[in-house]
């Protein structure tokens, strides 16, 4: 659906050239929700504008359903940019006209028939949940519905693809969930594939599919969320990852264990779906002379996936920790050993 | 005799002058209106380019920007009253005359073109350039922006600046009842200071002062109902 090739784009300044992004490979699947997070100046914006050429690359390839986008001409490429629609983080909405007009606005670029803009407008409000605020103007809305309204313009002229430009970043947390629900919706029920760009984790494992963790200008990591979520392979995932998951311990806790003389082992154990409804840690306290004991603990919905992770001290006998380590992975339950000395 | 005229009461006067004043204030109106008229078609389009053709904008022609803000900042210096009659052959050029109601547009055309298209190029400045880049992102055309976003987002503005431009034209166009063009100007500095009759001076302030009036209370009522 997408694809981008060995994608380089740099500024010219006076201060000199800034490299925004320096060969970046991507490649979003058609009905999948992609997520590229980072942080700001990581070069993420510049990538999703990249694809709907706001940004000219200055090389590599970017392909949107077969269209190699870099080389359309002025015409096509408005042809094109119709079929991807896009929402941003602060709405850009006509101020002088009213919801409906603001929507209505995306069918008259392509000059579609007065009749049949006033049925599709209302049709597209009824998917937004808008149709009571159709003859207001953006200033009498609330950010929510003023991205309602957005996303509804966007969806206007039957998209292929949506891409969102730190959609929810100005929102509130409530209407962030609400915004992502709705998007979610929008990409079950009209199989349009959504590709977003974020720096909040949280919006990436409430509904993304897949994940790409941008750095400088390149793609560190890319994998499924749950992947992610599991194995990060780099420090920046594992510092997205803590944003929303509580995966250390704290200083105090440390102390005490430092001080402690018994035979014991930190853990840090993953349950993924079904491992999360077996309870293994009492299992193991029973089969064992083992005394395990939770220090932390998360459990958090990935899409509709549940992730629980829990650290724990398990104090025993060598001989029955390494044992127990095992039963705890036969029972799919992801198993580390942390080092804390 | 000069007592009885010193205690004459002043509308007494008033309704003697009140075929001039009748005739100068049409003239006055008529100027200022083709005048407007004219200079807006060139104005306006001249600003939209001013703004449009500005380095990353959506038709960025450096040369172009370059060259017309360097004219426009050109005429824009030189005094009224000077610039009709520097560009005398230029207003013989076009319309045979160079006084007249005829001759007096042109020199107020080329004092106001400018002046509008600085207005306008001002108003399109405002609107947010995250708008036309959603427009640009939802395939708009270059003149689907300017139609559907920059004139349109910028209507009641462009109606406040309009204003402005019609009463700025209303003290030029007193300058051009020099060379013939007519109107309350003309009528104040022939009777009033060419012949001493403050009276008629006074009246015709008063006309003025209500014609401008009206315009910006005329501009101010249409630019509120076209904000939302």
């Amino acid at each position: 659906m997408i694809e981008i090739t060995n994608l380089y784009k740099t500024y010219q300044s006076n201060e000199g050239n800034v490299e925004a992004l320096k060969g970046v490979n991507l490649k979003v699947e058609k009905g999948e929700i992609f997520g590229v997070i980072g942080f700001s100046g990581a070069g993420k914006s510049s990538l999703i504008r990249c694809v709907n050429m706001l940004e000219k690359p200055t090389e590599g390839s970017v392909r949107v359903n077969e269209l190699e986008m870099t080389k359309l001409t002025k015409h096509k490429l408005r042809e094109a940019r119709k079929k991807i629609g896009m929402i941003f983080q602060h709405f850009n909405l006509l101020e002088t006209c009213t919801v409906f007009e603001n929507i209505a606005v995306a069918l008259e670029l392509s000059h579609i028939p007065k009749a049949s803009i006033n049925e599709k407008v209302n049709n597209l409000l009824n998917i937004v949940g808008l149709e009571d605020k159709k003859n207001n103007f953006p200033s009498q809305l609330s950010g929510g519905q003023k991205q309602r309204v957005a996303i509804a313009r966007a969806l206007a002229n039957d998209i292929d693809i949506l891409l969102c430009d730190e959609a929810t970043s100005a929102l509130d947390p409530q209407t962030t969930e609400a915004i992502l629900e709705l998007l979610l919706d929008i990409n079950r029920k009209f199989k349009i594939t959504i590709l977003l760009i974020t720096h909040e984790m949280h919006v990436i494992k409430k509904i993304c599919d897949k994940v790409a963790v941008i750095e400088d200008g390149v793609i560190i990591e890319e994998d499924t969320v749950l992947n992610t979520f599991t194995k990060p392979k780099t420090q920046t995932t594992r510092n997205f990852i803590k944003s929303i998951m509580e995966d250390e311990l704290s200083e105090s806790v440390l102390k005490k264990l430092r001080t402690k003389k018994e035979n014991n082992k930190i853990l840090r154990l993953t349950f993924i779906g079904g491992s999360a409804s077996q309870p293994v840690l009492a299992i193991i306290a029973k089969e064992l002379p083992l005394w395990p004991n939770i220090l932390c603990g998360n459990i958090i919905q990935i899409k509709n996936q549940t992730l629980g992770r829990l650290i724990i001290e398990l104090t025993g006998d060598c001989q029955s920790i390494d044992e127990g380590i095992k039963i705890l992975k036969d029972h799919n339950v992801i198993t580390e050993v942390l080092n804390y000395d | 005799m000069t007592e009885t005229n010193l205690l004459e009461p002043i509308w007494l006067r008033v309704l003697e002058i009140t075929p001039q004043l009748t005739k100068a204030t049409y003239e006055t109106l008529l100027m200022v209106l083709i005048a407007l008229s004219i200079a807006a078609v060139i104005g306006i389009p001249l600003g939209v380019l001013l703004v449009i053709t500005r380095p990353g904008h959506i038709w960025e022609q450096k040369w172009f920007y370059k060259i017309a803000n360097l004219i426009i900042n050109i005429i824009r210096a030189i005094p009224f009253i000077i610039l009709m009659f520097a560009i005398t052959p230029f207003t013989r050029l076009i319309v045979g005359t160079t006084i007249q109601l005829k001759g007096a547009i042109v020199p107020l055309v080329v004092f106001t073109a400018p002046f509008i298209a600085r207005v306008t190029e001002s108003a399109l400045l405002e609107v947010n350039k995250g708008i036309i880049e959603a427009f640009l992102a939802m395939g708009a055309s270059p003149w689907q922006i300017i139609s559907k976003v920059l004139l349109k987002e910028t209507r009641s503005t462009m109606v406040l600046g309009m204003t402005i431009s019609a009463i700025s034209l209303i003290g030029a166009s007193a300058m051009a009842g020099v060379v013939g063009g007519g109107g309350l100007g003309d009528l104040a500095i022939r009777y009033g200071y060419q012949r001493y009759e403050g009276d008629v001076m006074v009246v015709t302030l008063a006309v003025l002062i209500i014609m401008v009036m009206g315009m910006q209370n005329l501009g101010n009522s249409i630019a509120k109902k076209l904000k939302k």
